[in-house]
């Protein structure tokens, strides 16, 4: 669904790449997580998917069609959604249903059509109740999921998450990651670029950035296997795993699939 | 010497009105030497609450007293921001100088010190965030990395020399070993100069492994003031008011559901290692 070939690029004024020579294929509903240091790419190869960046060299292909051409960059956009950082950027209006409708709105759906598709965005993210509340009354996580329902009412197959969670409070983090799963679930392709190792266990796949390469593309359970090569790229395993490695180190016999509380618990119990 | 709040009440205004509190009656000591976490969902008051520490901000009812220096007095608020540095959200926007040595040098010079002196502390505080003067005096802050740029910033805090050093929301937006560099240069702080550190956190995992007290702010109120152990072990009450506990404590809560007696104040992975040496034998 979303193909890296040979990708390089490079910021005007730049001495190194952003990114140099990326390969990368993602599928169709798959839910992949980026991580990296600040500065290795991430951020950068995110851009690239919906063409607000084109490689410097190599291509980059969307639903089958490439970025760098002209014409396919309107319908490019309207198969993936981008969600950044700051609520308070992404929103445009007072009101939040007016403000899930203003994409729709600007590409011309019929009146009728909107209000479907306002009602169901608002459904998927959970803030039906909200439909003609002031946005500056919502908390960031609620504002984020607003963002969101946003996005979705594009009918987007693909959702980009660009750093969404980095403002928000533990359980605005919660209630956005649990919104991203289960959009999953219902079919969406999934790229979420975050600073939180813990926010990536749940998913599919990880890609680890460093330097503008990808170094390590695996599961999480594979991923967090090599602590070194995490280590070496200015990441650090989830706590939970970092615990479970200290615990096999004093004789517990714990597995590779051990990457949160509950799986932690179920596994050393019966050891005790 | 401490920081003494006493029933500290606060409300924003708006068309000369005064809105709703922000902060209603807090009332609590700050220990100096302590290294107090701040905890609160977005809203809660807690950016509102530090900007009274060094009288940014100044409450209506109520005092705030740093080290016998009230802050009602206006007379007394030069004196007690020499000894209280704010370190706010992304302070890295604030970098404005040439030089990262002039940078850091803008405060020391406003306090009016020799040039001696300042190159003296400049120096020091460049060292202290992992700076080293030689490499990084001349270069400017614009073409240091995210993490190196946060360091140098908070390092123009550093150089004024304050007892107590506040700071809002430290780690956002930095990769992991960027929040690891900044959370052992405030450990070290700590350690060798005895600088008290107010960090405002949401990150549970953080707070547990450095903080000495932990302040939870509801809706303008205190929830809870404690040693991270007590304030962890509220684990149902946190969830409740749109926060959680640090992982470590998760997982003990999982144990105890799958009937494993392990106590839930243990908030860290030394205490968690520590339970599984020596102490489940008695569990």
């Amino acid at each position: 669904m979303i193909r890296f070939d040979h990708v390089t690029f490079q910021y005007e004024k730049a001495f190194t790449p952003a990114l140099s020579d990326i390969d990368l294929e993602i599928k169709e509903n798959e839910f992949v997580a980026i991580v990296g240091h600040n500065g290795s790419g991430k951020s950068t190869l995110a851009k690239h998917v919906n063409g607000l960046l084109l490689p410097t060299q190599g291509t980059v292909t969307v639903c089958g069609m490439q970025t760098s051409d002209e014409d396919n960059i309107l319908r490019i956009r309207q198969n993936v959604g981008m969600a950044f950082q700051n609520p308070d950027n992404q929103l445009v209006t007072t009101v939040v249903e007016e403000d899930v409708a203003f994409g729709p709105e600007n590409l011309g759906v019929a009146p009728d059509e909107i209000r479907i598709r306002v009602d169901d965005a608002l459904a998927s993210v959970g803030m039906t109740d909200f439909a003609t509340s002031a946005v500056h009354h919502l908390s960031g996580g609620q504002k984020q999921r607003i963002a969101i329902a946003g996005i979705l009412a594009l009918k987007p197959r693909i959702l980009v998450l660009d750093e969404a969670s980095a403002m928000l409070d533990p359980s605005g983090r919660a209630e956005l990651l649990e919104t991203v799963h289960k959009l999953h679930r219902e079919g969406m392709t999934i790229l979420m670029v975050t600073q939180y190792m813990e926010e990536t266990t749940g998913c599919d796949r990880i890609v680890v950035m460093k330097g503008g390469k990808v170094v390590l593309d695996d599961t999480p359970k594979e991923v967090f296997k090599h602590t070194d090569i995490l280590m070496e790229s200015n990441l650090v395993p989830p706590e939970t795993v970092s615990v479970r490695n200290a615990l096999r180190s004093i004789g517990y016999a714990l597995s590779d699939s051990v990457l949160t509380a509950e799986l932690l618990a179920e596994e050393v119990c019966p050891l005790l | 010497m401490s920081i003494v709040i006493n029933h500290l009440t606060f409300a924003y205004t708006q068309g000369g009105k005064p809105l709703a509190p922000t902060l209603k009656g807090l009332t609590f000591t700050i220990e100096e030497g302590s290294f107090l976490g701040i905890i609160g969902h977005t809203g809660s008051g807690k950016s509102t609450f530090v900007k009274h520490l060094n009288g940014l901000l100044s409450c209506e009812k109520g005092t705030v007293i740093v080290d016998g220096h009230d802050l009602s007095q206006k007379s007394e608020r030069r004196t007690v921001r020499s000894l209280v540095g704010m370190v706010f959200q992304y302070p890295e926007y604030q970098l404005f100088a040439e030089t990262v040595y002039e940078d850091v040098a803008f405060g020391p010079r406003n306090m009016k010190l020799d040039e001696a002196e300042i190159k003296t502390r400049v120096t020091n505080a460049m060292t202290m965030v992992g700076l080293d003067p030689e490499r990084f005096s001349t270069r400017s802050p614009f073409e240091l990395s995210g993490g190196e740029r946060r360091r140098a910033a908070i390092a123009g805090v550093l150089a004024m020399q304050p007892k107590y050093l506040v700071l809002d929301e430290p780690m956002a937006g930095l990769d992991p070993l960027g929040r690891k560099e900044i959370l052992s240069l405030l450990e070290k702080l700590r350690s060798e100069s005895g600088c008290t550190i107010i960090m405002i956190s949401h990150s549970m995992d953080d707070i547990a492994n450095h903080a000495t007290k932990v302040l939870v702010l509801e809706q303008g109120s205190v929830f809870l003031y404690d040693t991270p152990q007590i304030v962890f072990s509220n684990a149902e009450e946190l969830q409740r008011i749109g926060l959680s506990v640090p992982s470590i404590t998760k997982i003990c809560i999982e144990m105890n559901r799958r009937g494993v007696a392990i106590p839930t104040s243990i908030c860290t992975e030394d205490a968690f290692l520590h339970w599984f040496r020596e102490g489940k034998a008695h569990a």
